[in-house]
């Protein structure tokens, strides 16, 4: 055996062979077990960082889905599916906020993704809202879960109001207490509520509308006004919540008036100021209320009227004047059916009715007899259209009547049918199709083609006539006369009267039918119209012409109408509107009545508004002015039946020429203050406050030569009594002057003026201003100016209301925290009057606070003027904080203060606090998404 | 001395020490085997579903709008017929996206479930389709006692 | 002596083969594509199920939540909605069980 081999140096290779051997696998066992490690660790960190990427995007995917849907309350689970391990390593999943940011981490060891997830902060019209991010799960959880919560704490809250009716009432008498809410609509849960009066007494319930009667016997707890003992100011509270929250509440106050003696109880102004909802969120919206009430006793003890109606009955009177106008856009009824023709073909298309209407076509309704015009029911009624153009011709079979078209080479293709009828009551309609001798279409529908307009003619007065003219688009009765002297009847008499032996009257006549053959062309508007009791009239032209004609025999104003109506009676006027063709027309129409039945009209509505209490006398002018006795001495002008009075404006008929300063003087001579015999007794007005109500349709045309009223003489020339008469005017503002500064129960009279015409220009327009008093709410003179029949009795109303007012020249000065440094934001502010009233709002945003003011000229004793202020809570107030919205020492209300005649007091200053106009900024509720 | 056998030697094992390491290297790393899953171009597919129902789910749409289309179904012979205007706009709102689609009407007539499926879009799917729904609050004379029919809308490419 | 370089090829080109197969089965890793998570969330989130029946609770009939139950039934949900906004809605993935499904 060879030794072990040798080197020559000596070195032995087999020990050199296994150093290197030992060495070698050192390093390859080290190796070994790193590489492993390397290796794998290479490749799983690619394999999280995919996965990882992965699963973050899912809760991206799903965080995206959770804020598209964002139920206001609600709850979402979704599972989320992950690896329990990747590369035999645990992960986490984590949900977390940086700096306003939402992001989704997964993570293990030194890997880590990232996905943001957005702001966490939206803008709602709800408020801001703010998502609450959170959560983190390992992934060998068995079952993870991305939650989406929100819970909502007060979904509304009931906005109560109270109010009492009447608000100012007398001790011992019984008021209505009214409760409802603001926001009924809102209300989706049971809502309780509380009354609390100033005696202590609770009243519970939880109905959504209460009334109930208060007998004010207790006023124990109310304010008595110091200037005056016996008013009290009686403060109720309510209270309303969610009944099983038993949170979310609002509440408000109201004042009550008690008077023990409403006779000399003063007119009072009272305020409310609160703030709903009270507790708010940042973001969210709320309102300031502050509401301004009148509170006083009306014509029952207080300053009563005497009111004076003074009006003219010139000749032109007896004119006609606009009572209403009428506009209504008119859509027919069409019925509609389509159909597909797939090949040529004969083609029958029949629209019929077997239905008859005599109540409203019928041969007496037609006026005329000829051709044409439809009795009972008639084809010329039903108009049919194949693809918008009329066709057909007329179909009788049986019991059924219509339209039938033919078309025996009908092509191919697609053909709208479209049918209307003049029905204004229901019938049946047939629609049937037959195509090559198949029937495709059978139908049988109900239809109805009719629109209304009505209006009513108020009771009270005798009218001489009602005419309705300007109708367009009626039928019309083509006349053939064999002898054209007979167009028209004779004239028939509506009233007839001598005045200075002058004779007035007004007649009226309508077209005669021709005495041959008469042909009744369709219009595209069938109008009837219905009187009070049921009877009904259609309406046609004759001759293209309408078929009446009034007249009176003072000037040229002459009417032509549609329909007459003599000595019409009151009550309601219905216009049945039915249109013929299938296109949209325009119904319009005015009803005319005399002039003087329109004055007539507004005095006796002016006279229903009065009390008791209030006395009434009239007297009228024309070319000379006379006082009407309606009472016996000493009081013979005067008297508080104003039923007796009704009944002679009643009997005013339109007379000569117009003498204003005529009028004037012997309407104030009515006054029983003149130490006149048998006229003579300021006590029996005792504690009224005088008015003269003067109406005139025209400018002064006459004068009473060398008259003297109270001192005025300047009547020096003659008028003829055609024209403006200006000596007649002077003399008319002369007495007015003396009127207005002469007394009655310490009183100046007060005169109030009412224009009512087109025929007045600018100088008589003017006259008439300069003839008023100024109105005792707004300081402008007590003018007015009216054209129809609605715009005077508005006048008088006005009137009415002018003398009501419970405090004047009121300043409300609104003084808020709101501004660059103040939690607040302002939004807007609106202020209305139930009275409209007109009310101006001047807002003036100043560094430390933004202050509303108000300026109202009056506010009356029922009426009352809210402002509402919507303001925002900005968003990076600090939550769980109370803030003031009022700014206390810094509001107030300033009025002039009235007693109880009216006549004007001090004025005062209120200071406006409130206890309840505290703001709660909360949390809200805000929602979570977080990872579990 | 010859060098070559333990030279030899030393070669060798260096490369199956080499080939051994590349072989457990293989086996033993852990790399993770997911299921392949190609329904990425699906999902826009299935959105646009959505997009096309809620489209024609309009209350002013008339005949076109699904509530119309239902109340204007016509049959006969088990076979379906919506509104002309209705299958003309579906046809042109697939024609435009390049899909086919199917739709079908699901209903509850008492106990039963029952389907129909509308003429124009009848086809045969290819199996890598996706489906839609929207339930719609109507009722037709063809679909007996449905008050709200489910509309099944199976859309492919 | 000759030489000879069988062994050296030998080993070279096993060399070679492992380093070939140690980068493919680096990039074989890269087969895993994300995205399959999220795109079957997409897919799987029946938002517009909810808000069908979110407009669908605005007016509740009795005999048409009943079939619409029964038609969602067939279709694997839970589904349920009570008047105002009530909403309920249940699949394999997600329960969404809202009072007031407005935003």
């Amino acid at each position: 055996m060879p030794m072990i081999v040798e080197d020559r140096k000596g070195v032995s290779l087999l020990v050199e062979y296994l150093i290197l051997m030992g060495i070698i696998s050192v390093f390859v066992v080290l190796m070994s077990l790193q590489l492993h490690e390397t290796l794998a660790e290479s490749q799983i960190s690619r394999v999280m960082v995919n996965h990882f990427t992965d699963v973050v995007s899912q809760i991206s995917a799903v965080y995206t889905d959770y804020i598209l849907l964002l139920p206001s309350e609600g709850q979402i689970v979704t599972k989320v599916s992950m690896m329990p391990e990747v590369g035999d390593r645990y992960y986490y999943l984590n949900l977390s906020l940086h700096d306003g940011v939402a992001y989704v981490s997964a993570f293990s060891h030194n890997i880590r993704t990232y996905a943001g997830l957005g702001y966490n902060k939206f803008l709602s019209s709800k408020g801001t809202i703010e998502i609450g991010v959170s959560g983190e799960v390992i992934s060998s959880k068995e079952r993870s879960e991305i939650v989406y919560k929100k819970e909502e704490t007060c979904p509304f809250v009931p906005k109560i109001r109270l109010s009492f009716n009447p608000a100012s009432a007398e001790f011992g008498n019984t008021t209505n207490m009214i409760i409802g809410f603001e926001n009924q609509n809102e209300i989706t849960k049971p809502v309780s509520w509380r009354v609390t009066l100033w005696n202590g007494t609770g009243i519970p319930g939880n109905q959504s509308y209460y009334v109930s009667s208060i007998k004010l016997t207790d006023i124990s707890g109310c304010l008595q006004k110091e200037n005056n003992p016996n008013d009290y100011l009686c403060i109720a509270s309510a209270y309303a919540w969610i009944s099983e929250i038993d949170n979310c509440s609002s509440s408000v106050n109201q004042t009550l008036l008690v008077s023990t003696k409403p006779v000399e109880s003063n007119p009072y102004l009272v305020y409310e100021k609160w703030v709903e909802p009270s507790n708010v969120s940042r973001g969210e919206k709320f309102h300031v209320y502050l509401r301004l009430e009148g509170r006083g006793f009306f014509v029952e003890g207080v300053a009563n009227l005497s009111v004076v109606h003074v009006i003219d009955v010139s000749g032109s009177m007896i004119w006609p004047t606009i009572f209403k106008n009428f506009s209504l856009n008119v859509n027919p009824n069409v019925i509609r059916e389509e159909i597909n023709l797939t090949q040529n073909g004969k083609l029958e298309i029949y629209a019929y009715t077997t239905s008859r209407l005599p109540s409203w076509y019928n041969s007496s309704m037609c006026k005329c007899s000829g051709t044409g015009c439809p009795s009972g029911y008639d084809s010329s009624l039903i108009r049919l259209y194949l693809n918008g153009q009329e066709v057909g011709s007329a179909y009788t079979s049986g019991s059924a009547v219509g339209k039938i078209y033919t078309n025996n080479n009908a092509q191919a293709g697609n053909y709208t049918i479209e049918v209307v009828a003049a029905a204004p009551e229901q019938i049946d309609i047939t629609l049937r199709v037959v195509f090559r001798n198949n029937e495709i279409l059978n139908k049988t529908v109900p239809y109805l083609n009719r629109q209304e307009v009505s209006f009513e003619l108020p009771s009270g007065v005798s009218y001489k006539f009602l005419a309705i003219s300007g109708i367009q688009y009626l039928p019309n009765w083509d006349m053939n006369y064999r002898n054209v002297a007979k167009e028209w009847s004779s004239s028939n008499p509506i009233e007839s009267y001598t005045v200075s032996g002058q004779e007035r009257y007004w007649d009226y006549r309508w077209r005669q039918c021709g005495d041959r053959t008469n042909t009744f062309q369709q219009g595209s508007l069938n109008v009837w119209l219905i009187l009070p009791y049921g009877s009904k009239e259609f309406l046609m032209k004759g001759e293209n012409q309408p078929w009446y004609q009034g007249w009176n025999n003072y000037g040229t104003n002459g009417i032509n109408a549609d329909a007459f109506i003599v000595n019409p009676s009151p009550g309601e006027y219905k216009f049945v509107v039915v249109p013929t063709t299938k296109n949209p027309t325009t119904f319009t129409a005015t009803a005319l009545i005399k002039r003087i039945d329109a004055a007539k009209l507004a005095g006796i509505t002016f006279n229903s508004m009065l009390g008791e209490k209030d006395f009434v006398g009239i007297a009228n002018f024309s070319t000379d002015g006379k006082r009407i006795a309606v009472n016996s001495s000493p009081l013979r002008f005067m008297t508080t039946d104003k039923s007796y009075v009704n009944s002679i404006i009643n009997q005013q008929r339109a007379e000569l020429a117009t003498d204003h300063a005529d009028g004037l003087y012997y309407g104030s001579r009515i006054f029983p203050i003149w130490n006149e015999a048998g006229n003579n007794c300021t006590d029996c007005i005792a504690g009224t406050r005088p008015l003269i109500i003067m109406l005139t349709d025209g400018e002064p045309t006459i004068c009473n030569l060398g008259a003297n009223y109270y001192g005025c003489n300047l009547c020096n020339q003659d008028c003829s009594g055609g024209s403006w008469c200006e000596p007649c005017k002077n003399q008319a503002l002369c007495i007015a002057n003396y009127l207005k500064n002469a007394t009655i129960n310490d009183f100046n009279i007060s005169i109030c003026t009412i224009g009512f015409s087109t025929d007045i220009g600018g100088r008589g327009q003017q006259f008439l201003r300069e003839m008023a008093s100024p109105r005792p709410d707004t300081g402008e003179p007590c003018y007015f100016f009216a054209t129809t029949s609605e715009e005077l009795v508005e006048a008088y109303r006005t009137i009415f209301n002018a003398f009501q007012i419970a405090a004047k020249r009121i300043i409300v000065r609104e003084s808020l925290n709101v501004s660059v440094a103040s939690p607040f934001e302002f939004l807007g502010a609106e202020v209305k009057s139930n009275k409209g009233t007109p009310v101006s709002m001047n807002v003036e945003v100043e560094s430390n606070r933004t202050v509303i003011t108000l300026n109202i000229s009056s506010i009356q004793k029922d009426e009352v003027i809210e402002l509402v202020v919507t303001l925002k809570v900005k968003d990076d107030v600090p939550t769980g904080t109370h803030h003031d919205v009022n700014i206390d020492n810094d509001s107030f209300i300033e009025y002039t203060a009235l007693d109880n005649r009216g006549n004007e007091l001090d004025r005062v200053r209120l200071p406006l606090t409130s206890d309840r106009d505290r703001i709660r900024i909360e949390e809200g509720d805000q929602p979570e998404i977080i990872i579990r | 001395m010859d060098l070559k056998a333990q030279t030899f030697t030393l070669e060798g094992v260096a490369a199956s020490l080499l080939i051994l390491i590349a072989t457990y290297t293989i086996f033993q790393s852990t790399v993770v085997m997911s299921p392949s899953w190609s329904e990425f171009n699906n999902i826009q597919l299935k959105q646009l579903g959505y997009d096309i129902l809620r489209v024609l789910d309009n209350p002013e749409g008339g005949n076109s709008s699904l509530r119309g289309f239902i109340d204007n179904l016509t049959c006969s012979d088990g076979r379906y017929f919506a509104p002309a205007e209705f299958s003309s706009n579906l046809s042109a709102i697939l024609d435009s996206l390049h899909t086919s689609g199917r739709v079908e009407l699901i209903w509850v007539n008492e106990s039963r479930i029952e389907t129909a499926v509308l003429s124009n879009f009848s086809k045969i799917p290819t199996p890598n389709t996706v489906r839609v729904s929207r339930f719609v609050v109507s009722s037709n004379d063809c679909l007996p006692n449905a008050m709200v029919v489910e509309v099944r809308l199976t859309l492919w490419r | 002596m000759e030489m000879n370089e069988k062994g050296q090829m030998i080993l070279i080109f096993a060399a070679a083969v492992v380093v070939i197969i140690l980068s493919l089965s680096y990039i074989y890793t890269q087969n895993i594509i994300a995205g399959i998570e999220s795109s079957r969330a997409m897919l799987a989130f029946p938002k517009e199920e909810i808000r069908n029946l979110c407009e669908l609770s605005v007016n509740v009939n009795d005999q048409i939540l009943q079939q619409v139950r029964i038609l969602c039934a067939k279709n694997g949900w839970v589904c349920n909605y009570g008047p105002a906004y009530r909403v309920e809605f249940k699949n394999a993935e997600v329960e969404y069980d809202a009072h007031d499904c407005r935003r």
